[in-house]
């Protein structure tokens, strides 16, 4: 089966470049794949010989020759949003395949990369076709910069109504995409990471070292957490890293020095584990998926995340009675933090988690057996990705939905209506019944 | 003369008001037809590259086209040459490819190109690889310029076309004379030229040479503001306006001719270069110059960077003999380009079939 893999790779600010990098070496050593991973932008020799995996890295743009002189299978795209996924909009509609979602909002990255935003007309037309319900109140909010009015309009619906079939890697992120589009497909693929390598910490001698990833690392978001490390360093002495690639890295310094944080407290360390005692993985949206927390559970580390609903089947405990969050026993993984009292609760955590050493062994033992007990493994989702593309593939597509226009324009509308003009009954290429260049979709 | 004289249509593409290499092919093979006894025409339609979104219009209207006859008169042969011409419909189409719409092909994802991942760029460029896979593949035979483009051809579509070579448009007029003190560029003055690159080559030149630019272009501007920047007036001289003439002393007076552009679909400078006896000095991802420099015994292929360019200029500067003997390399391998070849070639894959 031959694949089209759409994703950004290392170095691109993404945290799915991993993710991919990982996937894309297992399924590449099954001899019935060949994986074609397009990149938006970069240099594909020099991000292939990073990737070294059997999969062959190509530049975006030749997809579409590519496609034609030899079809693929299926296309998948893993969906994120960031800027390093905005481009794979151009071609996730025009060629429907597997769309891994690993966000439920798509909006932050649709309207903000350089090229390839959307016109006014175009991205009215995508905010109606969203919520056609709100029709009359959209125009006014296209010049608006407001980040959580943008996540009310994800720009979801024409990937999901086109997809041959969208994956998750969340149940309860599934059950309400379901509910909001009922007809769309949606299987759920439970994260999986590798066993980490080398990532082991002996007890700190010095300062207590915080890990900041996934979105807890986003500029933007990383106030809450400095804050709380302002906190803690009054009484312990303690460090924060941030273990993310940075969109805007030049904007950090004057986040830390606004919480009151010395420069020196805080260093940028993207994608290694190695060092940090505690991770805090604080998520900002509930749609929002990652392997960033997965990877620091296996690692044992203790963690501190969102105490959102898709976590309601993990043992949390609550960082002001040390209890369990939800009523139950007290061998919680991880501590929880209720986002309604999130600055709170947060240092609280931090504050224990920085002097406690038994509990932080605890907790990342109990981290590391929850990891090999559940679903974590890489492997398994290996298995599960072979499972679905294999089902996706043998499925006739289905009849798609209607899009804008403009997600599946071909550039023949303009020689189309001239012909029309002339009697031609728009076949200006005098092709016959079968007009060239209609959008397709693979397999 | 002709076994049969022919007629003989050429199609061509002409962007108004630009004129360069397409536009000399076409008049000159025009003239080698008619040479031969055919009854050779231009038909030249304008082309607008911009916008994107209506760029398949105009290769449409190409598709409209009558061709077949010519008044009550059969029209023997058409020979389509670039983009979109090759959209024209005729049942003894043959197609000598200058090449297809670069910016959307081996340009696509270069600073020579605006195509983006929006969906509306995608659309067209599927739109157009399909058709031009099938208009193209509608030709009796297909020839290319160079063999560069016949690689990109295979490559993208999956068609083969043969190379056919011709000769310059001042083969015939150019001569060697002494070698002089300066290096020359010739040719628009487009970023994908890349003159730019010479000028930034000069800062690194040790012997005391001059550059002369000869051309015209929209980069005009941003090449004298670079030499400025650069300190480099004294050194480098900007000709506008060269004529036939003018240029046919320039190559003979210059040490070597510098021609470095980004894959090049054939470069007359090349060939002209030689044809005056001068090494040509181009860069390992110049495309079609490639096809005649041989480095070390028609010129010098170096990396694309200023450093590398200044120092295969000085090493012809520091060895005049050397410039010299590789110069007369480069006029051998030149002189046996001819139109017969090509003429032959075009007129004898349309036989037998009429209109």
């Amino acid at each position: 089966m031959r694949l089209a893999w759409f994703t950004p790779l290392s170095p691109r600010l993404s945290g799915v470049a991993a993710y991919s990098a990982g996937i894309v070496a297992a399924l590449a050593r099954d001899s019935d794949l060949e994986i074609d991973v397009y990149v938006g932008d970069g240099d594909p020799a020099h991000l292939g010989a990073r990737l070294g995996s059997g999969a062959a890295v190509r530049a975006a743009h030749d997809f579409v020759w590519r496609r034609q002189r030899r079809p693929y299978d299926l296309a998948v795209y893993q969906l994120a949003n960031a800027a390093s996924h905005a481009y794979m909009m151009g071609y996730v509609v025009r060629y429907p395949g597997l769309a891994v979602l690993h966000d439920t909002v798509l909006h932050h990255a649709r309207r903000g990369h350089g090229g390839q935003e959307p016109s006014p007309g175009e991205y009215r037309a995508e905010l109606r076709y969203e919520r056609p319900e709100l029709h009359d109140g959209v125009g006014g909010i296209a010049g608006l910069p407001v980040p959580h009015l943008l996540a009310a309009w994800p720009l979801l619906r024409p990937i999901l109504e086109t997809a041959r079939r969208t994956a998750v890697h969340d149940g309860g992120v599934a059950d309400e995409l379901r509910r909001r589009h009922p007809g769309c497909r949606i299987d759920v693929l439970p994260f999986g990471v590798a066993a980490p390598d080398g990532e082991g910490r002996p007890e700190p001698p010095g300062p207590i070292v915080f890990a900041a990833v996934a979105h807890t690392a986003r500029v933007g978001g990383i106030g809450r957490t400095l804050r709380a490390l302002r906190r803690v360093r009054r009484e312990t002495p303690a460090e924060l890293r941030i273990l993310s690639p940075l969109e805007d890295a030049a904007r950090l310094p004057a986040e830390v020095r606004a919480a009151g944080v010395e420069a020196g407290a805080v260093t940028l360390r993207p994608d290694s584990l190695a060092g940090s005692d505690v991770c805090v993985a604080l998520q900002e949206r509930p749609g929002e998926v990652t392997d960033a927390w997965l990877r620091c559970l296996a690692a044992a580390r203790p963690t501190i995340v969102s105490a959102r609903a898709r976590l309601a089947d993990v043992p949390l405990l609550d960082p002001r009675s040390w209890r369990d969050l939800h009523g139950g026993s007290d061998d919680g993984v991880a501590v929880g933090i209720d986002p309604r009292h999130e600055e709170e609760m947060l240092w609280l955590a931090m504050r224990r988690l920085a002097v406690d050493g038994d509990l932080r062994r605890t907790l990342g033992e109990r981290a590391r057996s929850w990891w090999e007990a559940r679903s974590g493994r890489l492997a398994r989702m290996v298995d599960d990705y072979r499972r679905v593309l294999h089902d996706v593939a043998r499925e006739p597509p289905v009849e798609a939905g209607s899009p804008p226009a403009h997600l599946r324009t071909d550039g023949m509308e303009l020689a189309r209506r001239i012909a029309d003009d002339c009697g031609l009954a728009g076949d200006p290429f005098g092709l016959g019944v079968e007009a060239a260049g209609r959008p397709t979709r693979e397999g | 003369m002709p076994t049969r004289v022919k007629r003989i249509i050429v199609c061509a593409a002409q962007v108004p008001f630009v004129a360069g290499g397409a536009e000399a092919l076409t008049r000159d093979l025009v003239d080698r037809l008619r040479q031969r006894g055919h009854h050779a025409e231009v038909v030249a339609l304008p082309f607008a590259w911009h916008p994107r979104r209506e760029m398949l219009a105009n290769a449409a209207a190409w598709r409209m086209l009558n061709l077949r006859y010519a008044g009550r008169h059969p029209v023997d042969l058409v020979i389509a040459t670039r983009f979109p011409s090759y959209f024209v419909r005729h049942p003894n189409k043959v197609t000598w490819l200058i090449h297809q719409h670069r910016p959307a092909y081996e340009l696509c994802g270069t600073r020579y190109s605006d195509f983006t991942h929006d969906a509306a760029d995608v659309g067209v460029r599927d739109s157009l690889f399909t058709l031009d896979r099938r208009m193209l593949a509608e030709s009796r035979r297909i020839f290319s310029i160079s063999r560069n483009v016949a690689a990109r051809l295979r490559r993208f579509t999956g068609l083969r076309a043969t190379p056919l070579h011709h000769p310059p448009p001042l083969a015939g007029r150019l001569a060697a004379g002494p070698l002089g003190d300066y290096v020359l560029s010739v040719g628009r003055l487009e970023s994908i030229k890349r003159v730019d690159l010479i000028v930034r080559a000069m800062r690194h030149v040790r012997s005391p040479l001059r550059l002369v630019v000869a051309g015209d272009g929209g980069e005009r501007p941003a090449i004298e503001r670079l030499i400025a920047e650069l300190g480099l007036g004294g050194r480098v001289e900007m000709r506008r306006g060269v004529d036939a003439e003018a240029l046919v002393e320039l190559y003979a007076g210059a040490l070597a001719v510098v021609y470095p552009p980004y894959d090049e679909d054939y470069g007359y400078v090349t060939l002209e270069a030689f044809l005056a006896r001068r090494p040509v000095v181009t860069a390992d991802d110049s495309g079609g110059p490639l096809e005649f420099v041989t480095h070390g015994v028609t010129g010098s292929v170096c990396a694309p960077d200023p450093e590398a360019l200044a120092a295969a200029v000085d090493e012809l500067a520091a060895d005049r003999a050397r410039a010299s003997r590789l110069g007369g390399a480069g006029f051998a391998r030149a002189v046996a380009i001819t139109w017969d070849g090509a003429i032959d070639a075009l007129v004898g894959a349309g036989d037998g079939a009429a209109g």
